[in-house]
């Protein structure tokens, strides 16, 4: 019996998520905290965001703010982006390199190794490649 | 050999989970962890597949 099922994602793991900023260009400069800690803004002033993930400004570029992912108390992680990261609203036009592309990007490959660790965890065997349409695609065996 | 094939749209939000070579209703049972791990499930669609095993399991019933 086969069939196909369209999952709806959502954002509960910090070592996925850690993993998918990785595979976007930030190997080796997220931060990540037990406890929320405060994100700060391009003139190093500390914004009333917190957040558990981090990526610092120094990483995310010139005139830059950080960037944060704060865990909800639900589990769920919510991104902290700036305006001028992410060119909407007031600041149009600003870096816009964290934009909503980029955004569905991450969470794109959020799934991809969030599925990993899953059937890492199941002792399942996988590969990763893409599809046709360059889309990830993971092929896994039991 | 079962096997899982799972494509991740670009939007961030949607991934197809395709199964191959399960056994009844191993298919969802089976790969359940998946959506259990990674989101809610919407929109399931049994593959053609799914009916051609019925077809054939109703005729070896028959045939038994």
């Amino acid at each position: 019996m086969s069939h196909y099922v369209d999952i709806l994602l959502e954002i509960y793991d910090r070592d996925a998520l850690v993993r998918a900023l990785e595979r976007v260009g930030f190997k080796g400069k997220v931060e990540v905290h037990d406890k929320a800690q405060a994100l700060y803004g391009y003139q190093g002033d500390a914004r009333k965001q917190k957040a558990h993930v981090i990526l610092r400004r120094k990483y995310v570029g010139s005139s830059s703010n950080d960037i944060g992912f704060e865990q909800l108390q639900d589990g769920r992680f919510k991104a902290h982006i700036s305006e001028f990261e992410s060119s909407t609203g007031q600041y149009a036009g600003g870096s816009g390199k964290y934009d909503q592309k980029w955004q569905d990007r991450l969470y794109t490959y959020y799934g991809v190794e969030k599925s990993k660790m899953s059937f890492e965890k199941k002792g399942w065997k996988y590969k990763e490649d893409v599809d046709e349409k360059q889309r990830p695609r993971l092929r896994a065996y039991i | 050999m079962p096997e899982i094939i799972l494509t991740f749209e670009w939007d961030g939000k949607t991934i197809l989970k395709e199964t191959k070579g399960f056994i009844g209703s191993q298919c969802i049972s089976k790969t359940k962890f998946l959506e259990d791990d990674l989101g809610k499930p919407a929109n399931r669609r049994k593959k053609a597949e799914y009916y051609e095993n019925k077809e054939e399991n109703k005729e070896d019933k028959l045939k038994a």
